[in-house]
């Protein structure tokens, strides 16, 4: 079992500090993956708080099949698309520039990167996360999306050539 | 053997390094003998860096979340006793979190019976 699991498997016998560990490796990753899906801060920040309490509250669901980091980022992922189907509902439009650089400094590459990223669909920005932030393997999108796997290469397909031409 | 478009859909995960090793063997022989792909590669390493380096730049979860999620225990601070043990009131504060409840409970006759408990900010 991994280091992970072994937390995982202690948030679910209720051990408190076994959480605050797990809470403090995922929290800010997840926070991330809810910004670059959803380009907006309180939904990201609802997004988190949402799937750290369903992480503590279903650790004993996880059925150690897959990664914890692919289970944790599944729940994440269903949660955002809650939201963006309420926030849908509510007719309210999502339009907050994700990557805000700081006005005081110049605009460096990192900022440049960011930009491109945010040209990219969501679907596609999604697999560049996960693949190069988070390292996941495309067979472990494809389970943490619910598409094929040959949709995960082709998405990331795409965004490499949108990204390769915003960053020439 | 690989061609080059199937060996271009796979290069992302061989820079992250998690394709398997037959997939990883398939590639590394297809890579061996086509520099076209090997620039593909090279490429996909130095996008993986730069994604890292700026979504690493990106704020993190805002600390008011984990104090909403954490379970907290409640420790007590202070704690006031009116009366006997058969008839007496009581009055506790103690902290969870950035929380401050305060409790108050009716002795009678031996059990206790909780009047009211709040949490305040």
């Amino acid at each position: 079992m991994g280091d992970e699991a072994h937390l995982l498997a202690r948030v679910a016998a209720g051990d408190e500090r076994a959480f605050a560990r797990l809470y403090d490796q995922f929290a800010d990753r997840v926070f991330r993956y809810s910004l670059t899906l959803l380009r907006d801060r309180h939904l990201a920040e609802e997004v988190t708080q949402e799937t750290m309490t369903a992480v503590w509250k279903g650790a004993g669901s996880y059925s150690g099949r897959s990664r914890v980091s692919t289970w944790i980022f599944g729940i994440a992922r269903n949660q955002a698309h809650r939201l963006l189907e309420r926030e849908a509902r509510a007719r309210r439009r999502i339009d907050e520039p994700l990557f805000l650089p700081d006005p005081a400094e110049e605009i460096g590459r990192k900022e440049a990167v960011l930009h491109a990223l945010e040209q990219l669909p969501a679907s596609q920005r999604e697999v560049v996360f996960l693949t190069f932030y988070e390292g996941l393997s495309y067979p472990e999108i494809a389970e943490v999306l619910g598409v094929p796997e040959g949709t995960v290469k082709s998405r990331m397909f795409h965004a490499r050539r949108k990204l390769a031409e915003a960053l020439r | 053997m690989i061609d080059c478009e199937e060996a271009r859909e796979l290069i992302p995960w061989y820079a992250n390094g998690t394709l398997s090793p037959p997939e990883a063997r398939e590639l590394a022989a297809h890579l061996a003998e086509c520099p076209a792909c090997r620039a593909e590669l090279a490429d996909a390493l130095l996008l993986s860096i730069e994604v890292r380096d700026a979504i690493s730049n990106l704020p993190g979860a805002p600390k008011k979340v984990k104090e909403e999620v954490l379970p907290q225990s409640e420790v007590p601070v202070a704690r006031l006793d009116l009366g006997s043990f058969l008839l007496g009131l009581s009055l506790g504060v103690s902290v969870r979190g950035s929380k401050v409840p305060v409790e108050g409970d009716l002795r009678l006759l031996g059990r206790k019976v909780r009047l009211f408990k709040t949490q305040r900010r």
